[in-house]
């Protein structure tokens, strides 16, 4: 496997699951969308930006993997811009049936994107089979970072695909968690969660995966891929990470108190 | 309060989360801090509190760094 992603090509990390980044040097904030491809059918994972220089490298990579009127379902794992904007762009692509699925408490804003596909809500721990039995599972981290958050765990591969959680910010365009994502991770991570109980939650969640069935990789939409060795450590860190802190800037900025 | 040291830590922060180093030098010229070809701080020109206040407001034009530079702001125990 290659160490780093380019423009052109899709990166295909395990069987079937292809990595479909988009370097954003300028703001360090890379871009990732994934993709799995099993037999007739396809998945996209978060599809990305509608903004051109986003889309069409998406677009190039996913036409490289896969035949797109294979692509059944994309799933959404937030309502934000940078993973749902390409939705629109990319359906009249898929199969005439594709749906589009997304956290219940989420599917109220992302209708707004204004595609045609269905849109289907998740609830905790919702599955999305595949023809030959292969699933899905979703895993509900709410308010991590927004209320209709989740990951998306593929149980044949043990990956999770953790969307905003475990990204970092980084203008490179490394594969892997380098020596530097420590430090990519905290002021990413460190800066847009709010709140220490939504993540010691989410990290829970991810312990009893990594405790039950075991995860190979974590996959974030933004920065690097953790690999198994990495992840216990990544873990760690995260129950360290300092959350919510721009409250208290501001707060002692303005001369306001809080519990 | 070391300003000095909050200004190193800014810039070392900032060297593993963006790649834009020509921008960033240019940033920190001109908050009244002069970096070296190897990116490090060779003069700061006047009050280094100053500087560092200086260098936050700039920083918006870098947003990746002044979000990474707040932490390390607030891990000092400074408000600006
Ligand atoms: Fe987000
Ligand atoms: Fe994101």
């Amino acid at each position: 496997m290659p160490v780093s992603y380019n423009s052109n090509d899709p990166v295909e990390i395990a069987p079937g699951v292809f990595h479909l980044g988009v370097q954003d040097q300028p703001n360090s904030f890379n871009n990732i969308p994934y993709l799995i491809v099993d037999g007739d059918e396809a998945v996209v994972i978060d599809p990305g930006s509608a903004k051109p220089e986003f889309y069409e490298v998406v677009a190039g990579k996913i036409r490289k993997a896969v035949d797109m009127r294979k692509i059944r379902h994309i799933i959404v794992q937030h309502q934000d811009p940078d993973l749902c904007a390409a939705i629109p762009l990319l359906e009249p692509h898929c199969a005439p049936d594709v749906q589009v699925h997304a956290p219940l408490e989420a599917k109220v804003l992302v209708q707004h994107y204004n595609f045609k596909a269905k849109l289907h809500p998740l609830d905790d721990d919702d599955t999305l089979a595949f023809g030959n039995g292969r699933t899905l599972k979703f895993i509900m981290t709410p308010y991590c970072h927004f209320i209709g958050s989740m990951v998306t765990y593929d149980a044949k591969t043990k990956i999770v695909f953790s969307s905003d959680a475990f990204g970092g910010f980084t203008g490179a365009a490394d594969l892997f968690a380098g020596p530097d994502y420590p430090i990519q991770l905290t002021s990413f991570l460190g800066q847009y969660l709010g709140s220490k109980r939504a993540l010691e939650f989410a990290l829970k969640r991810l312990e009893q995966l990594a405790a039950g069935p075991g995860i190979e990789m974590i996959c974030p939409q933004h920065g690097c891929i953790i690999p198994r060795e990495l992840i216990p450590a990544y873990l760690d860190a995260a129950h360290n990470l300092h959350v919510g802190g721009e409250i208290d800037s501001l707060a002692a900025k303005h001369g306001i108190t809080l519990d | 309060m070391n300003y000095r040291a909050v200004i190193d830590e800014i810039l070392a922060t900032a060297l593993k989360v963006t790649l834009e180093k020509e921008q960033l030098a240019a940033i920190f010229k001109k908050s009244g801090i002069n970096l070296d070809a190897d990116m490090r701080v060779t003069v700061i020109r006047g009050d280094h509190k100053a500087a560092l206040v200086a260098l936050m407001q700039n920083l918006s034009e870098l947003a990746v760094v002044k979000i990474s530079a707040k932490q390390v702001i607030r891990r000092a125990g400074l408000t600006l």
